[in-house]
């Protein structure tokens, strides 16, 4: 079974895969830089950042562990004027906010719950075309046995 | 002698511009004007990928940003179709133009 934040991971990914804008262009823990123009739109880039909380909730040597993951949901967007660009930047963020809200458990994945913590966008026209960069980071809440990160509870 | 130096200037760019040129540029719908094309591989705000495309050549005329521009080969196939988005005057006579694609 691999660890609890790859469940995380795949079901956030898998959530967010069929969005109307950025349709089946999602990839998980892709690192390097992407252009959105080779790959026919924009794409989201879905990732695990740290665990800033993990909280012994039992006083034992297999304790239970509250912990919360820092999901990371990246948007990012070419087009061909700036306005457009940050336009459909604040569409994918719609979207992204209205399918992780309407199902918070990720599908039954999570026990606890995900909340959208911050916002960040950038924009940049150094480039080829008007590029953009919308940033979602959500807090994943979840259990796990510590010596079984792998099941959440 | 400030006359002589421009003159020495005017000559050694007309003669990069005449043996390097890859392309021509037609500026706001102006003359065309030979010039070195690049489309160099460039990254923006960490997570985009791209390229940052240039074209050189020795001032000539006027070029703002926000102007048209299209770019061809020899053939005349259209290299790219785009607007200024820089201006550079590197105080020698030469231009570098950053550009942008609208298609």
């Amino acid at each position: 079974m691999p660890h609890a934040r790859t469940l995380i991971r795949n079901a956030a990914a898998a959530r967010l895969t069929g969005l109307v804008t950025t349709g089946t262009r999602v990839f998980k823990s892709r690192s390097l830089p992407i252009d959105p123009a080779k790959l026919a739109g924009p794409v989201l880039l879905v990732y695990c950042n740290g665990e800033p909380e993990i909280i012994p909730l039992t006083m034992s040597s297999d304790p239970l562990q509250q912990r919360t993951l820092m999901l990371v949901v990246r948007g990012i967007n070419k087009a061909n004027q700036l306005e457009a660009c940050e336009d459909e930047l604040d569409q994918i963020a719609l979207e992204v906010e209205q399918a992780l809200a309407s199902d918070v458990t990720l599908g039954g994945v999570l026990r606890g719950m995900i909340q959208l913590e911050t916002l960040h966008a950038g924009l940049d026209e150094t480039l080829d075309k008007p590029c953009g960069v919308v940033e979602l980071t959500y807090r994943c809440h979840y259990c796990v046995q510590s010596t079984h990160p792998e099941t959440l509870l | 002698m400030a006359l002589a130096f421009s003159r020495l200037q005017q000559r050694v760019n007309a003669r990069v511009a005449l043996t390097l040129a890859n392309a021509r540029a037609t500026i706001a719908g102006g003359s065309p004007i030979d010039g070195i094309f690049e489309r160099e591989a460039g990254d923006a705000l960490t997570y985009v990928s791209g390229s940052k495309p240039t074209f050189q050549c020795p001032v000539t005329g006027s070029a703002s940003e926000g102007d048209g521009i299209v770019i061809t080969d020899d053939s005349g196939a259209v290299l790219l179709h785009g607007e200024i988005s820089r201006v550079e005057d590197d105080g020698t006579g030469w231009w570098t133009l950053s550009l942008q694609e609208t298609s």
